[in-house]
């Protein structure tokens, strides 16, 4: 069973996941970070997300090594630090990433700059496109002279150029909107992390 | 200056003790299991970020080979100096809850 859905956020991430893993069945594999693959299941499974940065080859087999070696198994995540890390097992008591404050509150950090870097590198294109947006359909069509074209010329640059123009207007929607989530994820993690901080 | 990450947390002290013999991942996180009394359990992600940071300081070592799929890691000789500190600085805390007056002698 496939479900389609996107995540920026890994606390509702992992939460959804889990949920779905209460209904009898578990999470097989993600792919292209939106398709969730579930099958039926009479078994436990819990699942928890985790976020590295760049990893070189023999940091990520021992990543992957050491968590293997206390029974999870990796359902997704690569060792460029552009999606988060998931890892699901049966569980036996001994069933989250983190035992101690310290760590849980780094695995926050390290999303929350990602993020954050993230949302300022988007937020400047955002910015940008924003305050150059070609309104003028002179300005999102590049092709000179386009407008003065008669007929199948005409039509020919305009259809050449038209998935150019749509991608020129695209990022101005969804930059935005980009910022924003990610925005709203940082929010989150900040805050689950003062939690944390707070505790004792 | 102290050399970098000391005083040793709880965590990282435990796994440098343990890894006075060259130990792998799992066998690290039941040796600190026992050391502690069964008060720390490390869990796979700390564990992982706690080796890798004693790697950065070049405390800790991985000697497996690389094609092995269990990681093997053991203190460096940089880090039996820093555990020779660590066990310095705690005894010194020792005479200091002996002492009566709280002076160092």
């Amino acid at each position: 069973m496939n479900k389609y859905k996107f995540f920026i956020d890994p606390l509702k991430e992992e939460q959804w996941i889990n949920e779905m893993q209460n209904e009898g069945c578990r999470l097989t594999d993600i792919s292209l970070d939106f398709i969730y693959k579930f099958e039926e299941t009479a078994e436990d499974y819990v699942t928890r997300v985790d976020f590295q940065e760049y990893m070189n080859e023999s940091k990520f087999e021992e990543y992957i090594s050491i968590h293997e070696e206390f029974g999870w198994e990796h359902i997704r995540g690569g060792r460029f630090g552009a999606m988060t890390q998931v890892w699901s097992k049966k569980p036996d008591g001994n069933d989250e990433l983190f035992s101690d404050r310290e760590s849980k509150i780094n695995y926050y950090k390290r999303y929350m700059k990602m993020t954050g870097g993230l949302a300022v590198l988007f937020l400047v294109y955002a910015i940008y496109v924003m305050l150059f947006l070609p309104y003028k359909p002179g300005m999102i069509f590049l092709t000179p002279g386009l407008w003065d074209m008669q007929g199948i010329d005409f039509w020919r640059a305009f259809l050449f150029e038209l998935p150019f123009a749509l991608m020129r207007v695209l990022p101005a929607i969804l930059f935005p909107v980009m910022v924003a989530l990610l925005l709203i994820a940082y929010y989150r993690m900040n805050k689950a992390k003062k939690e944390l901080e707070l505790e004792n | 200056m102290r050399p970098k990450l000391l005083p040793l947390s709880e965590t990282m002290h435990l796994i440098m003790l343990a890894l006075r013999k060259p130990l792998h991942g799992y066998a690290i996180m039941q040796l600190v299991g026992e050391m502690s009394g069964g008060q720390v359990n490390i869990a796979a992600g700390t564990l992982y970020g706690a080796l890798d940071n004693l790697k950065k300081h070049n405390y800790i070592e991985l000697i497996s080979d690389p094609a092995e799929r269990k990681k093997v890691y053991q203190v460096t000789a940089l880090g039996e100096e820093i555990l020779e500190l660590e066990n310095t600085r705690l005894k010194k805390f020792i005479s200091l809850y002996e002492s009566e007056d709280g002076s160092n002698e």
